[in-house]
């Protein structure tokens, strides 16, 4: 099966929602469980996911610490703040609303309207 | 608000540098890996394969750690940051040239902008204390005499400012005041001072706007003209410090104006003394006080022909000064017409008015146009002086462009793209611009200080734009040559840029020889004007000089105008004054001293003219008083014929005080005597007054000779000296005394004071304190002037320097060379010498006919004679060439010092 390139805008969103669902998380994690979850359709290498992770940061939406990882290795861990909470809603929903309009879209037939 | 708080994030992330950050992410990026081979190796894989696996993942790290380093700061700031470290580097290597660019744009700005700043706010704003505000006007009257067209100010009468007043469509309010002299004291009648005193509506202070630093204005009367209560005053803020030192007190207490009390209610903002500007003590009263304090009747204010009054007034909203005046012309031509009952049609002077906006400058009608001329003149030199430094400047950059036109050669050899290297150069022009206009922006702050406290009575306003557009023009000529290298050395071949002598690098440097050039030539007219205005002052020194023991004479003047005395009144009192001065014991003559200079066009009788002396059809004659015992006193023998005798000099006895003198006897200097007759008999041949005034005097008949010590034609353009029996008029007394004056001054201070209590002394000191003082005015004055000559040559200096130094660098192969091959140090020296001079010579030529014309201008503009501008001429010549060689021989010197070996190896 051949891995893909996460889409540009979407990778935000993912890291967002893995914090969100599994709570504070190291990169390694993260990229991890994005991989597994797009059913290792993904393939996410570092100049990919630092920076959008130090962007995050920048924008206020998760904080990072330093902490002991479960073989008690020392790792970065990220964690979703309030205002990145409320960006993930903001972001789920118009995502929604892109995936309803356009599958409303190909859900059109020729000569139905 | 998230781009916000990434925004400063990043700028933060900048400024903290990457270090910390950079280990950090090293780490974290290295735990990743681990973890990934750990996971690698627990799926069973070879602990070399697992971590190979990884880092394949990972996909790069070291291009992972540096597009986060891009996420994480800024890096186009970072870059200029680096840029300006490596400016700041460039810079500490070459310090003097750095400074001299500094220096050249920062004195440049500097002197551009105050020397804008005092014109244009004597020009156009109005005397301290007063806003300037567009509805403000003053309301002038004019007299015209038939046949010349000079206009002449003249002051206003009360029903005539009443008739302004009733004008409401026009004016908003019209306040009215007589500006007038008085003796003010506080109680201790010795400490009697001579003030302004201004008499003022009660409008007066609103319509200028001015509110007192302390308490009120003078209390407002219910009829401008009635006081119903005893008069109160307001005092001008330097009187307050001077008399109360600035105690809170003062208001409540009570002054002495005239002899009247006067309470104190209020003191006057800093600087502000009324309308016209001008320092000095200044004292505030009602106008209804004026016929009680000036000792007038009430009539004063009946009549059209009492003219006291000045006005000011504030325009109705909408109203502009050019469409009052043609109505206010109207009103004061009716109204002076009506008063003369209509029959003068045939008068000569013709009475108007007019409304002018109100300016510091233009309280008398005929002052403004001569303001103007000097104004234009002033701007000129100012444009000039930016002129200069813009060239300057970029003669300046253009030689450190072609310094570093190796270095430029190399880093694009390395590789440097040639974008960044135009960035790095636009880099250091603008930093060194930015330094250069901050501290030009001092320089200008400190010049207007020093304007400010040398210009009084003048409210200085720095122009805001001017200022701006000043830096901007100098900070944009440094931007763009500064740039010059780089669009230059970045577009030449490489190969060309090292071969160090490339026909673009002659062009360039010629360029720069034709600016320095230019340089030197518009430095010139500047210096000549300097010069003759310092050389025109120092000749006026010159013929002041009046005595050969001048600490051994006092000057007591008196205002005899202060107490209102009558004109016999003041005769008898000034010759009381000298009798009682005489008889101090130490005393050894005293005699009246005249009131000013006075000044007639006298010219040698054509009888009694010798063959072969040119004769000038009339000399500006000083006619100096010579009072009995004035020859001894002064030390001034008399070598040919005799001194006045009581009976010429009886003619100025009380009952011709104030009348215009008519003597017909003079004695003349002996220096006058041998310019006039050569060497004739001086004696019994008369001079006179051109033919116009003929017919009013008579001739004047050579009775003395005497020998003077300094004083006598004073410069070719000068005028000459005349002694005459009598003055129209004593205002003091000068005491000769027998040992030093100065211990002695306030003996006779007390003496006079006693005998004449109505009239203040307004000077009292030695002839040597006076001269002293003169020459530190004119040393200030001629300092200033001798600061811009100075200032500019040095301009010109460090351009020539910056050539011959950029010639020396650029040739120094040809120099190691010769030097090889055995040519001596001098003559190598001579070699860049000769061409740096040749350059100041050039310039020098081609700046003659601007210095002429500049001088003529001078001459016309200040109206004074000058000094053979020939010599002038040559010895600014002389300054100038002598400037140029140091400006050439210091570089050309190290040429001598150019080691053959190294300059070779340099290749």
């Amino acid at each position: 099966m051949e891995k893909r390139d996460v889409q540009p805008g979407t990778l935000a969103l993912m890291i967002l929602k893995t914090l969100d669902v599994l709570g504070p998380l190291h990169g390694y994690g993260v990229a991890r469980r994005i991989e597994e979850t797009s059913g290792n359709r993904l393939a996410l290498n570092y100049g990919t996911l630092y920076p959008a992770l130090l962007k995050l940061e920048q924008e206020g939406f998760v904080t990072a610490e330093w902490g002991q990882s479960e073989n008690n290795r020392r790792a970065k861990f990220y964690s979703l703040t309030p205002a990145g909470r409320k960006q993930l809603a903001r972001e789920a929903r118009e995502w929604q609303q892109t995936a309803e309009l356009i599958a409303a879209f190909f859900a059109l037939k020729p000569g139905a309207a | 608000m998230s781009a916000v708080r990434r925004a400063l994030a990043r700028l933060a992330a900048a400024l903290r540098g990457h270090g910390r950050a950079d280990d950090d992410l090293r780490a974290e990026m290295e735990a990743h890996l681990e973890m990934e081979t750990e996971e690698n190796v627990r799926r069973g894989m070879h602990p070399h394969e697992a971590r190979r696996r990884a880092l394949l993942a990972a996909g790069g790290l070291a291009q992972a750690a540096e597009s986060v380093r891009e996420q994480r700061g800024l890096p186009w700031v970072e870059s200029t940051l680096a840029d300006v470290r490596y400016a700041v580097r460039h810079f500490r290597r070459a310090p003097l040239s750095t400074a001299a660019m500094v220096g050249v744009l920062s004195l440049g700005i500097g002197t551009v902008v105050v020397l804008f700043t005092v014109l244009s706010s004597i020009a156009t704003l109005p005397a301290p204390g007063i806003a300037r505000d567009a509805s403000l006007v003053r309301i002038r009257g004019t007299l015209r005499t038939s046949g010349v067209a000079n206009v002449h100010p003249r002051l206003l009468s009360w029903p005539e400012v009443r008739e302004y007043a009733g004008r409401a469509d026009l004016f908003g309010a019209v306040a009215a005041h007589a500006d007038e002299t008085a003796l003010v004291d506080a109680g201790d009648a010795a400490a009697t001072l001579p003030v302004r005193l201004v008499y003022a509506t009660p409008n007066y202070f609103g319509v200028l706007g001015v509110r007192p630093a302390l308490g009120t204005v003078p209390a407002a009367e219910p009829d401008p003209l009635r006081l119903t209560a005893p008069p109160t005053a307001m005092i001008s803020h330097d009187l307050w410090r001077q008399r109360f030192g600035g105690a809170r007190g003062a208001v409540g207490s009570t002054l002495r104006v005239n002899g009247f009390p006067v309470e104190i209610v209020g003191v006057a903002p800093p600087r502000f003394h009324g309308t016209d500007g001008g320092g000095g003590a200044t004292v505030w009263v009602p106008l209804a006080a004026y016929p009680l304090l000036q000792k007038r009747t009430p009539a004063v204010f009946l009549g059209h022909d009492s003219l006291f009054l000045a006005a000011a007034a504030r325009l109705r909203p909408g109203v502009a000064a050019e469409a009052a005046a043609p109505v206010v012309a109207g009103i004061a031509e009716r109204a002076l017409r009506r008063e003369r009952g209509g029959a003068e049609a045939a008068e000569a002077e013709t009475a108007s008015a007019d409304v002018v906006p109100m300016l510091a400058s233009n309280a008398r009608v005929s002052s403004r146009a001569d303001l103007l001329v000097s104004a234009a003149a002033a701007g000129g030199l100012a444009l000039l002086a930016l002129l200069i430094t813009c060239t300057n400047v970029s003669a300046l950059l253009v030689g450190l462009a072609v310094a570093r036109r190796r270095e430029i050669g190399v880093r694009l050899s390395l590789g440097a793209p040639r974008g960044r290297l135009v960035r790095q150069l636009l880099t250091e022009s603008v930093l060194l611009a930015l330094v250069a206009a901050a501290v030009g922006l001092g320089v200008t702050s400190a010049g207007i200080g020093l304007a400010g406290s040398a210009l009084e009575g003048v409210q200085l306003v720095v122009d805001r734009r001017v200022t701006a557009a000043t830096c901007a023009v100098a900070v944009a000529t440094g931007i763009l040559f500064g740039l010059s290298p780089a669009l230059h050395a970045t577009r030449v071949s490489l190969g060309e840029v090292l071969k160090s002598s490339s026909p673009a690098a002659a062009a360039r440097s010629r360029l720069q020889r034709a600016l320095v050039v230019a340089q030197v030539a518009l430095t010139q007219p500047l210096l000549v004007g300097l010069g003759v205005v310092a050389a025109t002052l120092a000749a006026d020194a010159g013929g002041r000089a009046t005595s050969g023991a001048p600490d051994r004479i006092v000057e007591i003047e008196l205002d005899t105008w202060a107490g209102r005395v009558s004109a016999a009144e003041r005769a008898s009192r000034v010759a009381a004054v000298v009798e009682r001065v005489a008889a101090v014991p130490g005393v050894v003559a005293a005699m009246p001293m005249e009131m000013g200079t006075v000044v007639a066009p006298l010219a040698v009788h054509p009888a009694d003219r010798v063959a072969g002396i040119a004769y000038a059809p009339a000399m500006e004659t000083v006619l100096t008083a010579a009072p009995e015992g004035y020859f001894d006193a002064f030390d001034i023998p008399v070598v040919r014929g005799r001194d006045f005798d009581a009976a010429e000099r009886a003619r100025a006895s009380a009952a011709d005080a104030g009348r215009a003198p008519s003597f017909d006897r003079v004695i003349v200097g002996s220096g006058l005597a041998r310019r006039l007759w050569g060497d004739a008999d001086p004696l019994g041949r008369r001079l006179e007054m051109p033919a116009a005034a003929r017919s009013r005097s008579p001739a004047l008949v050579v009775v003395g000779v005497v020998d003077e010590p300094a004083a006598g034609p004073l410069g070719d353009g000068g005028r000459v000296r005349v002694y005459v029996p009598y003055a129209a008029l004593n205002t003091g007394v000068v005491a000769r005394t027998a040992g030093p004056a100065l211990p002695m001054l306030g003996t006779l201070r007390r003496v006079v004071a006693a005998e004449a209590p109505q009239m203040p002394i307004s000077r009292a000191q030695t002839v040597e304190q006076r001269e002293a003082e003169s020459r530190r005015a004119l040393l200030r004055a001629g300092g200033a002037v001798a600061g811009g000559g100075v200032l500019a040559l040095l301009l010109s200096a460090v351009g020539l320097y910056a050539v011959v130094a950029l010639t020396v660098g650029q040739r120094t192969r040809e120099i190691g060379i010769r030097t090889a091959l055995g040519a001596q140090g001098g003559r190598v020296v001579r070699m860049f010498f000769v061409r740096g001079l040749g350059l100041g010579a050039l310039g020098l030529v081609l700046g003659l006919p601007l210095s002429m014309a500049a001088t003529r201008l001078a001459g016309a503009a200040l109206g004074w004679p000058l000094a053979s501008p020939p010599l002038l001429g040559a010895a600014i010549g002389a300054v100038v060439l002598g400037v140029a060689s140091v400006a050439s021989w210091v570089p050309a010197r190290r040429a001598s010092s150019v080691d053959p070996m190294t300059a070779l190896r340099a290749e």
